[in-house]
């Protein structure tokens, strides 16, 4: 099978930067994975999420080398506009991902497809399709800019979704919201997934991860310093000494294997934990 | 929601249109009777049937005050020519000088009341889309749109920087002095977050496909009627049929 997005030996450093952010990072990505990216604070998450999508060098400059690919051409030859119907990008900070011309979220959803020029009947049936799909009929004839940092957070997703793109790069997306902000947000996540779209997904709250992604690639110093399936990952104890958490049932996993007795499985989520300690 | 009457309901291209010619014809007829007594009661009459009267004519007072009455003035009294109707110590007012001063802001008033009535019964997203159908570049609708929409957003961050920076100690209440100091340290982080943030919103926009290549189709779904296709038509006629008859001496012209 061919891999959706690849990245091959990619350099990168920031035109203002001192030091190179990237320094040969290598990963294939395939169709329906779900791939969380981790590491410590000023790692490179985003500006990696930046690469994929084309933002870098596009609009922000700097000297990048390597191939990435999106289904086997490179993303740096392709135009933004070209790119946006097949990588779907939701940013971190909620307030400044709408359009900021719009009267209500109803056409704040519409704006994505009338620039790419979908006939207007099937515009309305698709936003129709994604506010249901959302749950935010109650925000369809509000202002884009009287919402809550949680509710903006949802009508951009819907926004990018309903230009249907097979990626999403999912940059942070509950760093700004409250705990149930938080998990109406993963709801969706949840929703995108059972769709079989390619997601990739930069998140601080690893109990999340650990429960959504399929696989983790952390960033450390420059390079790629593990990419293996959620399980494999986030059982390793060392992974906390590079800035990333462990899910409390994986920490109590490796204390009880450590401790009382070897477990042959780390469990990272809930119902595995139980289904391990009850034998 | 209040039903749209007539004007309002009017595709918003065929206003701006007809909103023009009146103001170009006033330029070139150069006579005030068509503003005063034609142009600008037939403004504030189509204001009243539909419905919108109250609030056009607070802003056509408020740009009357402005500069209509001063540039009245000041033509009427420092533009001494011909007979002098009308003195009072140092000023004169003369024959020449109304006549100028009635063709000057006759022809402002044309604009003024024309544009100020498509502006107040338009939504200016209408008046975007249907700019944009005739081949208006995306980049300036939204650059039109998005300045309109950021005043009472920068309002609002003025308002949380201004507490941000009283919270730190910074006087911002009291006499002159204390708000001009004031002035910089609310100012400045006002401006460069507003730059900082245009990166981002350049970002926001591509995600939503802004520069794709394939044209644009719209929600707001606005056709111009037969009706609003010919009345431009039309008034554009009568505009030059009038022009004619004030310049061209055969049919009566330059009255």
């Amino acid at each position: 099978m061919n891999p959706v997005l690849e990245m091959k030996d990619v350099h990168f450093k920031y035109l203002i930067g001192k030091e190179k952010v990237f320094e040969g990072i290598s990963f294939k990505i395939y169709k329906g994975e779900f791939v969380s990216i981790t590491g410590r604070n000023g790692s490179g998450k985003t500006t990696l999420c930046n690469i994929l999508r084309g933002f870098i060098p596009h609009l922000n400059q700097g000297t990048l080398s390597g191939d990435i690919l999106l289904h086997g051409e490179s993303i740096p030859d392709k135009s933004l506009g070209e790119l946006a119907d097949k990588i779907g990008y939701i940013f971190q900070n909620p307030f400044i991902q709408n359009s900021g011309i719009k009267e209500t979220v109803y056409e704040e959803i519409a704006f994505g497809l009338e620039n790419l020029g979908i006939p207007r009947e099937e515009m309305i049936k698709t936003v129709d399709d994604t506010i249901k799909l959302l749950k935010i009929e109650d925000l369809r004839e509000k202002h884009p800019a009287e919402l809550s940092g949680g509710q903006r957070q949802r009508v951009a997703i819907a926004s990018i979704i309903a230009m249907d793109p097979p990626i999403l790069i999912i940059d942070e997306p509950t760093s700004q919201l409250d705990p149930k902000g938080t998990e109406e947000i993963f709801e969706i996540i949840k929703l995108l997934k059972e769709q079989k779209k390619t997601i990739i997904l930069v998140e601080h709250k690893i109990d999340q991860v650990a429960e959504y992604a399929s696989r983790i690639i952390m960033l450390e110093d420059k390079k790629i310093l593990f990419d293996g399936t959620t399980n494999e990952i986030l059982s390793k104890e060392e992974v906390m000494t590079y800035g990333t958490n462990l899910p409390q049932v994986a920490k109590l996993g490796i204390k009880y294997s450590k401790e009382v007795k070897k477990l042959e499985k780390i469990p990272t989520v809930l119902e595995e934990a139980v289904k391990i300690f009850k034998g | 929601m209040v039903k749209k009457r007539f004007i309002s309901r009017m595709y918003p291209l065929t206003k701006l249109i007809i909103a023009l010619t009146l103001g170009g014809t006033s330029i070139i007829v150069h006579q005030w009777q068509f503003g005063y007594l034609f142009i600008m009661p037939l403004m504030f009459l189509l204001a009243i049937l539909d419905g919108k009267f109250k609030s056009y004519f607070k802003k056509v007072f408020a740009a009357i005050v402005v500069f209509f009455l001063f540039i009245f003035l000041i033509q009427a009294f420092l533009v001494p020519v011909g007979a002098t109707i009308w003195q009072w110590e140092f000023l004169h007012l003369t024959v020449g000088g109304l006549d100028k001063a009635l063709n000057i802001t006759a022809t402002i008033g044309v604009f003024l009341t024309t544009l100020l009535l498509v502006f107040e019964t338009t939504n200016m997203s209408d008046l975007m889309v249907s700019l944009q159908k005739t081949g208006m570049p995306n980049g300036a609708a939204y650059v039109f749109l998005a300045s309109i929409q950021m005043i009472p957003e920068m309002n609002k961050r003025s308002k949380v920087i201004m507490q941000a920076q009283r919270a730190r100690g910074i006087e911002t209440e009291g006499n002159m002095w204390v708000r001009t100091k004031a002035f910089f340290p609310t100012l400045s982080p006002l401006i460069i977050s507003s730059i900082t943030d245009i990166g981002d919103k350049a970002a926001t926009l591509e995600a939503r496909a802004f520069s794709s290549s394939i044209p644009n189709t719209f929600y707001r779904d606005l056709h111009a009627s037969f009706f609003e296709k010919y009345i431009t038509v039309f008034v554009i006629l009568l505009c030059t049929l009038y022009t004619l008859w004030r310049y061209v001496p055969a049919i009566g012209g330059l009255l």
